[in-house]
């Protein structure tokens, strides 16, 4: 069983499907030349659905257990009537959908999406970001899309370890891990993910984003777990 | 003897370097519009020709004192006598009938005519005394001329002199002259129309009508009943007269309506040109700015960041429909095509910092960055099919953004690794106080020729992610390279840095601001 469904197959599912693993969804589509076109592009696992876009049908292909769905139908009304459908279906879902226009948004929100993608708005911010911080963009995109040895990771703060308790700028993992810490979940505050001050106390559970080589992350993981273990000894 | 004195002192004008510079300056100074000085020279005139129009004012009941009077007599005279004496002298090159006059008699092999030349010159100058602006210019000046009480009168025509200076005023008129034949004809069927009016309330009821004692108070009559104002200081007493009345009210209201007709029709037909002409020349007079070629749904959104910053830009688009659409946002949005050498003149690209082209085609997008890539290399493009980006990578745009695959890169990074994905949105996003930023390493600043270990990013309550450097740092490897630079991630206290390099930064907002306040001040 996969985990994500990705609904029709335009110009935009299209370059959505590119990017996903193949391994890890499936395609659903309501429009038989659009089945064919996935087909070409070697997609074997392709459910053609009927275009009234009807509950059964989608219970039928395991809506109800699937975590996250990707609405990407071309007509607007169609999108947000399968979004919705989706939602009354399962209300757990993680659910994504295209919208192309700032004004159907809201409504959007209303039918349950957790995610809207407007590309006009990816992109304009896009441009801001050209605009602004030219370096940081061009930083990123190296690490999320080249292939290189920096990477984002997540850390989590292991209760008793050599970091719990202690304050970010002491715990040097800059100059001991050759690593950046960037993000911080801190518990204490909230549950959100914002970006790091020096003066961040790190606790049990927190969670830590940081930027540096994999094997790096690996032996701070590692560290971690040895240092809680020798010291609940 | 004369001849040979004009053609030496035309060939010396034509080459004077100094001559020609005055001349042109002043030719600006009056004449071009986008010339930046004219207003200023514009809003200096019209502030003395309203301070000489209220002495006259003032000087109907009190008397003028000393230098009040010097100031309306002498400093406005003077100013306007110079003003005349230029608009005389750059109204034409004399020099050139000279020299024209001088090559043809040396070609046709005969004498230089003085006398046609010097008829010439007359010619051409009275030409310019004669003109309805130069009038009122000349009769400006005649009030100084205090014996004559009268001339005081002519001070209101230095009224006239404001709409010289200023543009809305010469518009309205030039609106009122391509409907030139309808006026006038419109005048003289009212002409015409009074004139028959008058005459026959004339034969009607003078002698009757202890008011109309002459023609001329049936005319003043015909006039004042035609323009429906009808004050009733003389009103028919006869039924003759009053059935003359009502024709001449219904003529009149007709005369008005299609008077009004006329010119408000001129106001549409010329309005958008007008608008278009504010436009160019506003568009000239930017100074850093972004140029937006196309208005397309991606536009609308880079313009409202573009207008949260308080940044400068235009559009321009070939389509109507979406330029009027950009106007009514009150963006500044220009109809023409941006590939054509007379809007290409209309900007000064020195002034344009980055150039976006945001159509929904990506043939024209192509063409675009193909035409404006010798211009300025910051342009900025949309390639709607992800297949053509690299074609418009070619034609020189820096950045090339498909926004379908903008997206899905989108997607994929919100599914596969939610945590990076908000990480980057934290990022980017502007809303928070802390914020990753990049602080470039000015000259002379206080870590310009230093060693990273030198500076106490601790102290500065910042953390550095890295710094791109200009050139590479010996003896260390780069992680990446980009923008024909090297990122040094996490770099060595032993790296140096150098005016150009860029450092990576995590802080609060105050840190951040307080360290480029610092910098800058350490470069004075």
């Amino acid at each position: 069983m996969k985990n994500i469904v990705l609904f029709g197959y335009g110009a935009n599912a299209k370059a959505v499907a590119r990017y996903l693993d193949k391994k890890e969804f499936f395609l659903v589509i309501f429009d038989e030349k659009e089945k064919e076109d996935a087909e070409n592009d070697g997609y074997l696992n392709v459910e053609l659905l009927d275009e009234q876009i009807l509950d059964d049908d989608l219970i039928e292909i395991g809506i109800k257990e699937i975590k996250i769905a990707i609405c990407m139908l071309e007509e607007e009304a169609r999108n947000m009537f399968l979004a919705l459908s989706i939602r009354n279906l399962n209300q757990n879902i993680e659910l994504i959908a295209k919208s192309n226009d700032k004004e159907y948004e809201h409504r959007y929100k209303l039918a349950g999406v957790n995610q809207i993608i407007n590309s006009y708005e990816i992109t304009a911010s896009r441009i801001d970001s050209i605009l602004k911080k030219p370096i940081t963009l061009e930083f990123i995109h190296n690490i999320v899309f080249k292939d290189n040895d920096l990477v984002f990771a997540q850390i989590e703060i292991i209760k008793n370890s050599f970091l719990d308790g202690r304050y970010l700028d002491e715990v040097e993992i800059d100059k001991n891990y050759n690593l950046i810490p960037v993000g911080i979940i801190d518990k204490e505050k909230s549950d959100n993910l914002e970006l790091v001050l020096e003066n961040n106390k790190l606790d049990a559970e927190d969670i830590l984003v940081v930027i540096g080589d994999k094997f790096e992350i690996e032996r701070l993981k590692n560290d971690m777990k040895e240092f809680a273990k020798w010291h609940s000894q | 003897m004369i001849a040979k004195f004009l053609v030496y002192l035309a060939t010396f004008l034509n080459v004077s370097k100094g001559y020609n510079k005055t001349k042109n300056f002043f030719r600006a100074l009056f004449e071009d519009d986008k010339y930046k000085y004219k207003k200023v020279f514009d809003i200096f005139m019209i502030l003395i020709v309203l301070s000489s129009v209220f002495i006259l004012l003032y000087d109907v009941k009190n008397s003028l004192g000393k230098i009040l009077y010097i100031y309306d007599i002498y400093v406005i005279t003077t100013i306007f006598v110079i003003e005349y004496l230029i608009r005389l002298w750059i109204y034409n090159d004399c020099r050139n009938i000279i020299l024209s006059e001088a090559e043809e008699a040396t070609f046709l092999g005969r004498k230089f005519d003085t006398k046609k030349v010097l008829k010439e010159i007359v010619r051409k100058k009275f030409e310019y005394i004669t003109s309805p602006f130069a009038i009122i210019d000349l009769l400006a000046i005649l009030p100084a001329y205090r014996p004559l009480r009268i001339l005081r009168i002519f001070m209101l025509f230095r009224l006239f002199k404001v709409l010289r200076y200023t543009k809305s005023v010469n518009n309205f008129l030039s609106i009122l002259k391509t409907k030139k034949f309808e006026l006038i004809t419109l005048l003289m069927l009212v002409g015409f129309i009074i004139f028959i009016g008058g005459a026959v309330i004339y034969v009607f009821e003078y002698n009757i009508n202890p008011n109309i004692q002459n023609f001329f108070d049936a005319l003043y009559w015909s006039l004042i009943t035609i323009s429906t104002v009808g004050y009733g200081d003389i009103s028919p007493v006869t039924n003759h007269g009053r059935i003359l009345t009502m024709f001449l009210v219904l003529a009149g209201v007709a005369f008005i309506s299609f008077a009004t007709s006329i010119i408000a029709s001129a106001f549409t037909e010329k309005l958008q040109e007008v608008k278009y002409q504010r436009i160019e020349n506003e568009a000239h007079k930017l100074d850093s700015f972004y140029l937006i070629c196309g208005y397309s749904k991606i536009t609308e959104l880079v313009v409202n960041n573009l207008k949260k910053d308080n940044e400068k830009f235009i559009i321009v688009d070939v389509d109507e429909e979406k330029i009027e659409k950009a106007s009514n946002k009150e963006f500044l949005a220009l109809k023409a095509d941006i590939t054509k050498k007379e809007t290409l003149e209309l900007f000064d690209f020195k002034n344009v910092k980055k150039i976006f082209i945001l159509t929904d085609d990506d043939i024209i997008n192509t063409f675009l960055t193909l035409s404006l890539s010798s211009y300025n290399k910051e342009i900025i493009t949309i390639a709607n099919d992800e297949r053509n980006e690299q074609k418009i990578a070619k034609a020189g745009a820096k950045y090339v953004i498909n926004p379908t695959k903008a997206s899905a890169l989108f997607v994929s990074e919100y599914i596969g690794n939610p945590v990076t994905f908000e990480i980057i949105t934290a990022i980017f996003s502007l809303e928070n106080n802390t914020k990753v930023d990049e602080i470039e390493v000015l000259e002379n600043s206080f870590i310009d020729k230093k060693l990273i270990g030198e500076i106490d990013f601790k102290k500065e309550k910042l953390i550095l992610i890295g710094v791109l450097k200009i050139h590479q740092a010996k003896l260390f490897t780069h992680n990446i390279e980009f923008m024909d630079r090297y990122f040094y991630f996490n770099p060595e206290p032993e790296i140096m840095l150098e005016a150009g390099d860029v450092l990576l930064v995590i802080g609060d907002n105050r840190s951040i601001d307080y360290f480029k306040f610092r910098l800058q001040k350490s470069r004075l």
